[in-house]
């Protein structure tokens, strides 16, 4: 089995605003479950580092939270995703492909000289 | 504008921190309680569930601390130790600086503290040995006594953004000598040396002088520490009043004893330590007397 691999630095964010763009509200434990689960188990995410993560993008207008009851009846603090949580998404993406790109090119086999 | 408002609510957040902490640990709890239910769907035994939520977590004390150091604004205490260390460090440097005891009380900023060190090492190349005083938070320091103005020359100087305005000539005192000037300075900023007068007789200027003074010469009068016997002796002589030789002369005739000697002070004529009889000044032009002393 393949060694699990930890969230690269800076892309925690851009993987919560996609996970709550796709599913919608959801817990601090559901974010961290699906962002393992689409990664295909193949990244580790230490639980731990998500909640501060959370509480930046919040302070930052990216994501509200509010307090409902999760699939088990249980109490849980919901995260769902903002207007501006939505551009930010929008411009994080655009970079990360931009970012993806330039180094595609970099490790693209280059030209022989003739 | 995205990280003044993460600021402000870091600041708001102070005032929340009961609630905000209570918010906390049942978001942790509830995690856990999540992360367990899902392990024993999976099979696993409750003690196997709890362990792989908690490994899983991080530990939640280890949580909650990474998530309160987002949350409020930061701890202070760390700042707070460090200055303590740096006093501590300055004092066995320095030891006959005094303890920046000030600056550690005030819980100033580092800035403030490295400014307090960097001119207190500048004195220090500049200061009498055996000098105690602080690091410009107490009020009596060897200079002021030196000169004898009413504040520090040198605070009063960093405080106005003057360069010069303190004497850092180091002639030793003389008690026959009742004032000198500084020769190590550009004459716009000269200052009187003090007399060399007991401390109980400095820093007795008459209130009426100096509110005259500022009317005539149209700026502060410095304060200048005066040897007011002697002065009001030397001004009996010059202006040859029987009436001054009287130890406690007039009001009228103490004022202008006092407007005389200060616009004496002003020039920049030298006053030697034994005084001609009569030495005809001519600076500034407004000051057309003779020297008093």
């Amino acid at each position: 089995m393949a060694e699990k691999k930890d969230v690269w630095q800076g892309t925690l964010a851009l993987m919560v605003l996609k996970t709550l763009d796709t599913l919608g509200p959801l817990h601090g434990y559901g974010i961290a479950r699906r962002i393992e689960q689409t990664s295909g188990d193949l990244l580790a995410v230490n639980y731990g580092t998500l909640y501060p993560a959370l509480l930046k993008l919040e302070q930052e207008g990216y994501i509200r939270s509010e307090w409902g009851l999760s699939d088990n009846n249980r109490k849980a603090k919901y995260y769902k995703l903002t207007r501006a949580g939505k551009k930010q998404l929008e411009r994080e993406a655009r970079d990360w492909e931009q970012t993806t790109s330039i180094l595609a090119r970099f490790l693209a086999p280059g030209e022989e000289p003739s | 504008m995205r990280n003044l408002r993460a600021w402000l609510l870091r600041v708001a957040d102070v005032f929340h921190k009961e609630q905000k902490e209570q918010e906390l640990a049942e978001e942790m709890r509830s995690h856990l309680q999540m992360h367990i239910d899902d392990d024993l769907r999976a099979g696993m035994s409750i003690e196997q569930a709890r362990r792989d939520a908690q490994i899983k977590l991080g530990g939640v004390e280890a949580t909650k601390e990474l998530y309160r150091e987002r949350r409020g604004l930061p701890n202070r205490s760390d700042g707070c130790r460090d200055l303590r260390d740096r006093d501590h460090r300055f004092h066995r440097d320095y030891p006959h600086h005094g303890r920046a005891d000030g600056a550690v009380w005030l819980r100033c900023s580092g800035a403030v503290f490295r400014r307090s060190l960097r001119r207190a090492r500048r004195r220090r190349r500049t200061a009498h040995p055996g000098d105690r005083r602080s690091l410009g938070f107490g009020r009596r320091t060897a200079r002021r006594n030196e000169i004898g103005f009413g504040t520090s020359g040198e605070a009063r100087g960093n405080r106005l953004g003057h360069r010069s305005a303190h004497c850092v000539c180091r002639e030793p005192r003389d008690e026959q000598l009742d004032i000198r000037y500084c020769e190590h300075q550009s004459p716009s900023s000269r200052r009187l040396h003090p007399p060399s007068a007991p401390r109980s007789s400095r820093r007795r200027v008459h209130p009426r002088a100096s509110r005259h003074a500022r009317r005539s010469f149209g700026r502060p009068t410095p304060r200048v520490a005066l040897n007011k016997a002697a002065m009001v002796r030397a001004a009996a002589r010059d202006m040859g009043a029987a009436r001054s030789s009287a130890r406690q002369p007039r009001d009228s005739l103490r004022a202008h004893t006092y407007t005389r000697a200060v616009r004496a002070f002003d020039c920049s004529f030298a006053v030697p330590s034994v005084p001609p009889a009569s030495t005809t000044c001519s600076w500034p032009p407004r000051c057309h007397g003779t020297a008093l002393l």
